[in-house]
């Protein structure tokens, strides 16, 4: 297997453009369509420059959800007349505005949030007063150690919302589907190796089967994490985009979407004779899966219930389906375990499947003679 | 000792090799003949352990290969008909590549390296990408890549298919060589010459059968023991052609379109004594060819049809 390794390492050393065209069109794509900016919200904040609402300011300025332009309250004014789209907030000593044209989902977060912070700055007030700093530092200390009770927000029947972050769309969207050519791609190593008498070679040379499989699978499925990776670490942390703290749940499911994937092009590679007819197919599924898996506009939008009913063939549709869910939706690792489960049986079912049949188009290679 | 049992190979509905017995003794150089489609690449897979035979057995020193397929994987190199070449890496690489899946590493790999290249003639391209060398030389080295483990026994399917005459005969060379040194070779090829020349004993396959086997000249003899001396010259005159009758009356002597044909037994040797019975007759011979039947002829002779049909 590490022989196997090797060569690939070597081809890919010889030959990296796939990999680094993928890459840079998911970044340049998502990058593109998401308005080359973070996700955060924009907010025009104007105080009135009490003790509570310089407070308030400071709390907002620490979340990582809002990005904040501090004003002062005529010019908030002056600009939320002219810039209609943005969403304004001032702040006063017992109270707060959003100043918005349309009301959101977001707008009723922030005001949740608002409305949080005030308490809690409030209810610290009162216990100074009464009590003293000491005092609420004790109580800060055993809010800490043990809460006495939880305060879960959450909207309504939670399925029904519709939340929608356009740079994450782009991200994920292009991120699933360029991977999709860079995994294929290298599983097609498999095909080409067969057709060129490699693998022969390398049978003939005691490799097992298993081995040879899982050095070309490995290494695929290593190749297309890698470059998963470098996008969501380079959206995260160089262009600051706002996963809603599900940066490790994110990084959990591309590792296994990219199993599925491998999965998928091996399946593909297992039905078809020649390197060029699996690339046309993969090509042409990519696009299709894409579409219909939600991955360039989000599937709430879409009315038809044909294509929507064909989302599940789409791996994307998984894949898209759990990222925007431990993100935009704030979901667990646990909430999304139907979509992980269903990628992870999807992958086993399409390897079993693609290894069978490819083993039985070797015997047809020899029969072709 | 390399031996294929009643070897037989079912794909579906299709039968590609039925009832094929074949015995390689060590150091010898074996031909498998037949025209494209005969069986002879299945066997081969068979043989090396690549496939399961339907029915049958191969022994490697009388062990079952089915079994145990890797004391005759060890000591077995395997020169496919595709070249089996990674094409984006050297020469250099591709051997190391293919030594390391066999086992060698550090000094040894280099050696034996630098050894194959040598032998394979391509130490000056050894660091050249492969997907730039000809077709002769990318069948070299396909050549060389079986050959890095130190195979006692090599298997070769059509290793000159679609190359130019100068690298053929180069890679006909080595092989020969390969031979002379002891290697015990197992040569697949539609190409009879080729075959003939490198060659002691011969199977000739059609349709997934073994249709006849044994050394040229026993081959040949299933033929003819015969050969044929075409004369052609400026006049035939019917003089000549009775001077001849006489002289050899046990040939058959016949005139096909202005050709003088004399066929007669191949231990005779009787050009000279034509030559001179020419002068006598007045009669100037402009060319004179001798045949010998050759496999094309066995084939034709046991089949009815040419072997690159």
């Amino acid at each position: 297997m590490k022989g196997i390794w090797l060569a690939r390492l070597q081809n890919l050393k010889r030959k990296p453009l796939v990999l680094i065209s993928m890459t840079v069109m998911t970044i340049i794509f998502a990058y593109i369509l998401s308005g080359g900016v973070g996700s955060s919200i924009t907010l025009l904040v104007a105080t009135d420059d009490t003790d509570m609402s310089n407070k308030v300011l400071e709390r907002l300025q620490h979340e990582d959800d809002y990005s904040i332009t501090v004003l002062s309250e005529a010019e908030l004014q002056e600009v939320m007349k002219e810039k209609r789209d943005k969403i304004g907030l001032q702040l006063q000593e017992k109270t707060y505005s959003v100043l918005v044209d349309i009301e959101s989902d977001v707008v009723r977060m922030l005001s949740l949030e608002v409305v949080t912070i005030y308490n809690e700055l409030a209810f610290q007030e009162q216990i100074i007063t009464n009590a003293g700093e000491s005092k609420w530092e004790e109580v800060e200390e055993s809010m800490a150690e043990e809460p006495s009770f939880l305060l879960k927000k959450s909207s309504m029947d939670e399925s029904q919302v519709f939340r929608y972050d356009g740079a994450l769309q782009s991200l994920f969207g292009f991120m699933l589907y360029f991977v999709f050519y860079t995994i294929s791609i290298n599983v097609q190593f498999i095909l080409e190796d067969k057709r060129t008498g490699i693998w022969n070679r390398l049978k003939l040379a005691s490799i097992s089967r298993f081995q040879l499989y899982f050095g070309h699978l490995s290494f695929s499925y290593l190749i297309g994490l890698i470059q998963m990776l470098l996008v969501i670490f380079l959206f995260r942390f160089i262009i600051g985009t706002n996963m809603y703290g599900g940066f490790w749940k994110v990084v959990v499911i591309s590792s296994v979407y990219v199993l599925l994937v491998m999965a998928f092009s091996l399946f593909i590679i297992s039905l078809v004779k020649t390197v060029s007819q699996s690339s046309v197919i993969i090509s042409l599924l990519a696009v299709a899966f894409a579409m219909i898996g939600g991955a360039y506009w989000p599937l709430e939008i879409v009315q038809s219930e044909g294509l929507l009913a064909l989302k599940w063939i789409s791996p994307i549709y998984y894949g898209m389906e759990a990222l925007k869910r431990v993100t935009i939706y704030g979901e667990t690792l646990g909430g999304v375990f139907s979509y992980i489960c269903m990628m992870i049986l999807l992958a086993i079912l399409l390897i079993v499947i693609g290894i069978t049949l490819l083993e039985k188009r070797t015997e047809r290679y020899h029969s072709s003679e | 000792m390399l031996q294929a049992i009643d070897l037989h190979k079912k794909f579906k509905t299709k039968e590609a090799v039925r009832k094929v017995n074949m015995q390689l003794e060590a150091g010898e150089s074996v031909g498998l003949l037949g025209p494209n489609g005969a069986g002879k690449s299945t066997t081969i897979s068979m043989l090396s352990s690549l496939i399961m035979p339907t029915n049958g057995e191969v022994l490697w020193n009388n062990v079952s290969v089915n079994k145990n397929p890797e004391a005759l994987r060890k000591a077995l190199g395997v020169v496919p008909q595709e070249i089996a070449l990674y094409p984006e890496l050297s020469a250099k690489e591709n051997l190391h590549f293919f030594g390391r899946i066999y086992g060698l590493k550090g000094q040894l790999l280099v050696e034996r390296t630098e050894e194959i290249l040598q032998k394979i003639g391509l130490t000056d391209r050894k660091n050249d990408i492969v997907k730039t060398f000809s077709g002769g030389m990318k069948r070299r080295l396909n050549i060389g890549a079986a050959l890095l483990h130190n195979p006692s026994i090599l298997i070769m399917d059509e290793p000159t298919v679609g190359i130019d005459p100068q690298s053929r005969a180069y890679i006909l060379d080595t092989v020969k060589q390969l031979v002379e040194e002891g290697m015990t070779l197992l040569y697949t090829s539609h190409y009879m010459e080729e075959v003939e020349l490198l060659c002691d004993k011969i199977y000739i396959m059609d349709q997934g059968e073994i249709i006849a086997y044994g050394t040229k000249e026993t081959l040949k003899s299933l033929v003819s023991d015969n050969q044929t001396i075409e004369l052609k010259a400026h006049i035939l005159s019917q003089k000549f052609e009775e001077a001849l009758k006489k002289y050899f009356p046990t040939a058959n002597i016949r005139k096909e379109d202005e050709i003088l044909l004399i066929t007669m037994p191949q231990n005779e040797e009787p050009l000279a004594t034509i030559f001179a019975i020419a002068a006598k007759n007045a009669v100037t011979i402009t060319s004179a060819i001798v045949k010998v039947p050759s496999l094309e002829d066995v084939f034709l002779h046991l089949t009815g049809r040419a072997l690159r049909d």
